[in-house]
């Protein structure tokens, strides 16, 4: 089969998949409407979070309140919408520890389709909504024109954003066939790195901005590409290039991601019985 | 033409044993050992061995779940653990303790989603759904959630799932565990009606060896990971447990009979036991040397149970 083939079987098997899980969650309308509302709730705390940090400190580096929203949202959209089509893919380790991995396998699908269809999370519908609301309402007092390089450049860093929270939710999901109980440092990484993506990269100390440019590149997510964006100085020297370089990081490290995750498939054991 | 064979195969897990709080030795455990066997298109085998023995691991590296450390198999044609995808398709296979459906699904929406995932054409999907529901009797379950789901209608609903897409090979993994009598009968004769209707070769492993006796006539015994066992369920009883029971019930009361080639293991009232060589002597030669002696009301021949020819080659191997 070739690979385009491949990709189109996986999408069809992945939408069939989603679709189970979104009825199956609609049999539990009031208990999904609950967690709509408290996924919505607890993304709103972060961002009042930040706001007191801004009421203290009027200017964070060279950046202001609405700026730092405008990173904050967008940040947020990109990781609610990687949370809500993949995430349940941090179920990895229990999978694992249970044996349950086993049916994942004897499908005619791709482990990971099969894994991340599995549960799709409609509650983050509500944090995905709060976090629009504060980049729309952001952006349109940061004062950037709406051109199309400005509006490709928005839609590119969404979903560059949401392409390295995937990749770093699925290299996550990797350790646990590895270590069964990793899932709270994959917790770390995942929800701990969306907290630090709606900050700016300077206010952050030396050995953690090179970490999350270089290493786990977080910083593709939301700061470089709103550098570009709202047309800032960078305070830090980083290649002017690497504002637009978030596709192909997020290629990248979503590529090397997966070949872990097989790799971890290739390793699994199962239980006894 | 074989649909399953394997050969040599082995698997190693290294499992670490804690002793003390942080400290722990490391050790390699061999699960399966030099595994070889074959089964032709349309046998039907039965797969059985004491927990531990390494059944369900044969079974997860037949279906592509686990990667053997050494040995070759192939599956309906193909290496299982390399072209896992491919081999989905052309195998079903039930584990007793695993579910294939959707939990808070009804029924009929988790055969439709695997149609979506097999991509099964859809008029061979409801010819193949219609006869499952037929048989298996889950025409008034269709709608019901699996959850609600009894463990007969669950596991009937399992089968069902793993059919859907007709494949060549199933395997079944106790399939009958914690069923009743009824739901174990209608289980069974499923089986033996898919084997002989549409020729499925089928692998199946299991404690209940009335499963065995009622659909297979050919009997894989594994015991630490080798086969100790491979051949007819006839030829093992003539093999292991040469004796048969002749069971007689004579008009009087008396003492046990002595007759010539047989043992009387048992006396209760006018009811006698006579143990006796399935090859030296004929069942209906020993009825005439009773009949000289006591005069006979009614009398059965009792074979052996498998079940106590497995376990006495179980204790002889260890």
């Amino acid at each position: 089969m070739s690979v385009q083939a491949e990709v189109s079987a996986s999408w069809r098997a992945y939408r069939h998949l989603i679709g189970a899980s979104v009825r199956a969650q609609m049999q539990f309308r009031t208990s999904l409407f609950m967690q709509m509302v408290a996924s919505c709730a607890l993304t709103a705390t972060n961002f009042i979070e930040v706001l007191v940090i801004f009421d203290h400190l009027p200017m964070l580096g060279n950046w202001s309140a609405v700026e730092v929203a405008f990173l904050y949202g967008a940040s947020g959209i990109g990781f609610g919408l990687c949370d809500m089509a993949i995430g349940s893919i941090e179920r990895t380790g229990e999978l694992v520890r249970t044996g349950k991995f086993d049916s994942i396998m004897l499908r005619p699908v791709g482990t990971l389709v099969s894994i991340a269809g599995s549960d799709m999370a409609l509650r983050r519908v509500g944090g995905i909504a709060q976090a629009a609301l504060v980049f729309v309402v952001a952006s349109a007092r940061v004062g950037i024109e709406f051109n199309v390089r400005n509006v490709v450049l928005i839609v590119v860093m969404i979903f560059g954003g949401t392409a390295i929270f995937a990749a770093v939710f699925l290299a996550t999901a990797a350790i646990q066939f590895w270590m069964v109980g990793a899932n709270e440092i994959g917790n770390a990484l995942t929800y701990g790195g969306n907290y630090l993506t709606s900050f700016p990269l300077p206010v952050f100390s030396g050995w953690l901005r090179r970490l999350l440019a270089y290493v786990v590149p977080l910083a593709f997510c939301a700061y470089l590409p709103a550098l570009a964006i709202l047309n800032k100085p960078d305070e830090l020297g980083i290649p002017a290039f690497l504002r637009y370089a978030s596709p192909a990081v997020a290629a990248i490290v979503f590529l090397a991601a997966y070949g872990f995750w097989r790799l971890g498939v290739r390793h699994y054991r199962s239980t006894g019985s | 033409m074989n649909v399953v064979e394997t050969h040599g195969l082995t698997k190693n897990f290294v499992v670490y044993e804690r002793n003390g709080l942080i400290r722990r030795t490391r050790e390699v455990r061999t699960a399966v050992a030099d595994v070889s066997f074959s089964v032709a298109a349309g046998e039907m085998v039965g797969y059985v061995g004491p927990n531990g023995a390494g059944k369900s691991t044969t079974v997860k590296i037949l279906t592509g779940i686990l990667v053997p450390d050494a040995g070759t198999c192939s599956v309906a044609g193909f290496v299982p653990h390399k072209r896992r995808l491919e081999l989905a398709r052309r195998i079903g296979v039930v584990f007793g303790q695993r579910s294939n459906l959707w939990w808070d699904l009804p029924l009929i929406e988790s055969f439709d989603l695997l149609r979506h995932l097999y991509r099964v054409d859809h008029q061979k999907h409801q010819a193949n759904l219609d006869e499952c529901v037929e048989r298996l009797a889950l025409e008034d379950v269709l709608k019901t959630p699996v959850r609600q789901l009894s463990l007969g209608q669950r596991m009937r609903g399992e089968l069902t799932a793993a059919l859907l897409h007709g494949p060549t090979v199933l395997f079944l993994d106790e399939p009958t565990i914690g069923l009743d009598v009824v739901s174990k009968a209608a289980v069974r004769d499923f089986l033996a009606d898919l084997n002989r209707d549409r020729n499925t070769t089928v692998l199946l492993t299991t404690h209940d060896l009335d499963d065995i006796e009622r659909l297979c006539k050919r009997l894989l015994i594994i015991d630490h990971g080798t086969v100790i066992y491979d051949g007819g369920l006839n030829e093992l009883r003539d093999e292991y447990e040469p004796y048969r029971t002749l069971v007689v019930d004579l008009v009087t009361s008396g003492s046990p009979l002595a007759i010539d080639g047989a043992e009387t293991v048992k006396v209760d009232g006018p009811r006698q036991w006579l143990r006796f060589h399935r090859d030296r002597y004929s069942a209906s030669e020993l009825i005439n040397r009773v009949g000289e002696v006591a005069e006979i009301r009614d009398l059965t021949i009792e074979e052996p149970d498998i079940e106590s020819v497995v376990a006495k080659i179980y204790t002889r191997q260890t």
